[in-house]
């Protein structure tokens, strides 16, 4: 097969908050005609980085598309030399405020704009591929975050490349929908495109590429024949365990083991939760949910179908518009923030942001929680010492000093210094923590994953509650106890983790009534 | 009622609102490109001056004006510079302008004081002049005036139905996606930045020229920095520019109607900004509304720079 593009010695390096990194050094990489080739590799491992050196030229290194050198300086030489790319962060790439038509400017030609023929145009790539149904007239803020994916495929289609590059384009989707993406991609290679596929699922890279590069710390590790390695491997999960070895550099993925507890007491109940969001949708619809010590309850579903705006309006972060919320058989409805984490609620929020003060340090941090539990006026520096060194300890916070401002650390170890704060709440009168985790792992290297639902598995066995929000399905069924899945709003079904299966609880996210499920 | 129609009244309000219209249209295309110029006002009066004490020199009106519009450009191109090729603070830079500007109109302006220039001549439209109330209002006025009435429409239609209007909107809601997708943002930012300038630059030569036909210093009382709360009141659409505009001349006129009734002047002098004040309160408690927010509302990425 030819050879359509080829990438030699690329290197690039970021200069940012006193650290220097490589993100790319020395990366060797190339792409035959007609392939899927995936790009796997931790975070900051440069993948997306990488890739980015196709539409910004990299410090240095030679970039050939067949067979010729060439200078892509910006991203509109790339797009008339045939690359098109559905990049990962969305709020860079789409423009909320237009319709989908507007946001699709690189087929638009002339002083005049055709809108009409913009969105004729819309249309019939959908069809021609299959991407569903998409008004071109919509606004873009209407648009779930699947929609929103998939407007970004079509952005990169639309101009019809003989290189696409996907950059974690499942995030957002319903399995279904990633059947039919690679159902698309697979017409794509046989009509002779090639494909680089970014993704943090392994299974799909594993399935679907015909090659694999993996990249560690900005260096190629490895590029296997997915075709020839599957013939050593006796099953998909060994594969996966392969490779994801090769992305961390050591045995890193083992079992992890859910020791079999019996609930007895009712940690947290929910009773008929209404709640809207920003713009005044109802997003959260009658949902009610209970929590037992010694168990962890997993939220699933695709992100933005109101787990967020639950999970607020049950910490009394969002006004509940009906409904109740009772804690150890107290009635917390509307009680202040304050009052219900004095009850021992800890929360892990999604956005690290809300849970960290990037500017302050590590140490301060930390004790954000303990503060108010002073005796004093003043600060006691000796104490919070002490308490600070053993929740670094404990947690394997790599930072130079306690010293050092948050902002400096990386996105893994900040995580910890979130999880360590608040898995170290102690609730009242010995009763057990209750704890809301939501998307704990986002983001985080393969290792830290590991790291953080251990952690949560030894709350769980050491007597907590653990509401466990997360749109990565893996996740939820390797932790949870009990699975309920929310769709649209409201709870289409909770399921026992022994009957749960990536499938059935696949077409439960996609809005499958449960009883069509289980029929 | 019967005031506004009356032909005299309705004239000047028509001659006010187009010192207003003009560098608002201006500023509307600086700001939907994503940035904020602040130095409206030190463009306007250094142009006041320029364009007047260019016309005294050369006896040629036509000199002059275009003089205010090249000196409005180039004052905005110094903003330009600052906050797009060097990421400086938008609001720091403009507020600098403004002051410069203003030193500016001081220098150029100190031989003119109380000179006298012919100013531009009213011109009746034949037909239109004749109609019936608006006639005699809108229809006897100097070319400038008609100008405007032309660049309503045309910068309208070029922002929300041309290429180069879905560019320029789409550099100031996210200069990223529009980078990524090929489009020059700073080479856009640059051309709308300048074009503010000129805007504001023919608005100052309006001012001596054509509406008031003078040059005094500090002249403009502050008025330009209306155009600045304009913008907002106008929802950054050509078309809202005209509404407020309007609006706001008449604010300017009939302060002195009011004089009969016998308020004070001191007090009536406070109308345009206090209305100013009022609008700006209304329009924050209508737009800081989520939903209204995702429709209409400031440029998303408007005073941020874009590091590409």
């Amino acid at each position: 097969m030819d050879i359509v593009l080829e990438m030699q010695g690329v290197c690039k390096t970021f200069y940012g908050d006193g650290v220097i990194v490589k993100a790319n050094d020395q990366v060797n990489f190339n792409l035959k005609k007609g392939e899927i080739h995936a790009l796997l590799g931790e975070n900051g491992a440069g993948k997306s980085t990488l890739v980015g050196t196709l539409f910004r030229k990299p410090d240095s290194g030679i970039i050939r598309l067949n067979g010729k050198e060439v200078e892509l300086n910006d991203p509109i030489t790339a797009l008339n030399y045939g690359l098109g790319i559905a990049r990962q962060d969305l709020t860079k790439s789409l423009i909320e405020r237009h319709t989908i038509a507007e946001n699709i400017l690189s087929i638009s030609k002339g002083f005049f704009l055709s809108l009409t023929e913009i969105e004729n145009e819309i249309i019939k790539v959908l069809n021609m591929y299959d991407l569903g149904e998409l008004d071109p007239k919509v606004r873009i803020w209407k648009l779930s975050g699947g929609e929103k994916q998939r407007v970004e495929i079509l952005k990169a289609l639309i101009s019809d490349p003989d290189i696409l590059i996907l950059d974690e384009p499942t995030s957002m989707l319903t399995p279904t929908e990633i059947d039919n993406l690679f159902k698309l991609l697979n017409k794509l290679k046989a009509r002779g495109k090639s494909i680089i596929l970014i993704s943090h699922h392994l299974e799909e890279a594993v399935n679907y590429s015909d090659r694999i590069t993996i990249l560690r710390q900005g260096k190629v590790v490895d590029t296997i024949d997915t075709h020839k390695a599957k013939e050593n491997w006796k099953s998909e999960e060994e594969g996966i365990r392969a490779i994801a070895n090769l992305m961390v550099g050591r045995e890193s993925l083992y079992d992890l083991y859910r020791e079999p507890l019996k609930p007895v007491n009712v940690a947290i109940e929910i009773k008929g939760i209404n709640a809207k969001n920003e713009m005044g949708d109802e997003v959260v619809r009658g949902v009610g949910l209970k929590l037992m010590d010694n168990q962890i309850v997993g939220l699933a579903g695709i992100s933005g179908n109101g787990q967020a705006e639950l999970v607020e309006a049950m910490l009394n972060l969002r006004k509940a518009d009906s409904g109740e919320v009772w804690i150890r058989g107290m009635n917390i409805t509307n009680k202040s923030i304050r009052a219900i984490k004095n009850l021992g609620v800890a929360y892990v929020p999604e956005v690290r942001r809300k849970a960290l003060i990037l500017d302050l340090s590590v140490r301060e941090n930390l004790l954000l929680n303990s503060y108010q539990y002073s005796p004093t006026p003043m600060i006691e520096n000796d104490n919070n010492a002490l308490i600070t060194e053993e929740l670094i300890d404990r947690f394997n916070i790599k930072t130079p000093s306690p010293l050092v401002p948050v902002r400096t650390l990386s996105g893994g170890n900040r995580q910890k210094v979130v999880v360590a704060r608040e898995f170290s709440v102690i609730p009242p009168d010995g009763a057990g923590l209750i704890l809301i985790v939501e998307n704990p792992t986002f983001g985080l290297d393969v290792g830290t994953t590991q790291f953080v639902r251990e952690e949560l598995l030894k709350m769980r066995a050491a007597g907590a509650a653990i509401l466990l929000v997360s749109s990565d399905l893996t996740e939820i069924l390797t932790l949870s106890d009990v699975i309920s899945v929310m769709y649209k709003g409201r709870i289409m079904g909770t399921v026992d983790s022994e009957d749960a299966t990536r499938e059935n609880i696949g077409l439960l996210m996609g809005g499958v009534e449960l009883e069509e499920v289980f029929s | 009622m019967a005031e506004i129609i009356n032909p005299v009244l309705g004239q000047s309000i028509v001659a006010a609102a187009t010192f207003f219209l003009i560098p608002t249209l201006g500023e509307i295309y600086t700001e939907r490109s994503g940035i904020l110029n602040l130095g409206i006002e030190g463009m306007i009066i250094a142009s006041a001056a320029g364009s007047y004490a260019i016309t005294f020199l050369t006896q040629n009106l036509w000199v002059g004006i275009i003089f205010g519009i090249f000196l409005g450009g180039i004052l905005a191109t110094i903003h330009a510079v600052i906050t797009i090729t060097f990421n400086r603070n938008q609001i720091v830079s403009g507020i600098g302008l403004t002051i410069f500007g203003t030193g500016l109109s001081g220098f150029l302006g100190r031989d003119v004081i109380g000179k006298a220039v012919n100013g531009l001549d009213k011109i009746e439209l034949p037909i239109l002049y004749d109609l019936p109330v608006i006639g005699p209002i809108f229809f006897n006025h100097t070319i400038l005036v008609y100008l405007s009435y032309i660049l309503v429409p045309v910068l309208w239609f070029i922002l929300y139905k041309t290429r180069v209007g879905i560019l320029i909107r789409t550099v100031g809601e996210n200069p990223s996606a529009a980078f990524n997708q090929g489009v020059n943002v700073r080479l856009i930012r640059y051309l709308c930045t300048i074009f503010g300038g000129m805007c504001a630059g023919l608005g100052g030569a309006y001012l001596s020229l054509s509406w008031l036909n003078f040059w005094s210093e500090g002249m403009t009382n502050g008025k330009g920095w209306i155009v600045i709360a304009l913008v907002v009141v106008s929802l950054w659409n050509p078309l809202g520019a005209l509404f407020g505009s309007y609006l706001f001349g008449s604010f300017d006129v009939l302060q002195f109607s009011f004089q009969q009734i016998g308020i004070d002047t001191s007090i009536l002098k406070m109308m345009p900004y206090l209305s100013t004040m009022t609008f700006l309160a209304l329009w924050a408690i209508i737009l800081s509304q989520q939903k209204v927010k995702s429709i209409v509302g400031a440029p998303t990425a408007l005073a941020t720079p874009f590091e590409d």
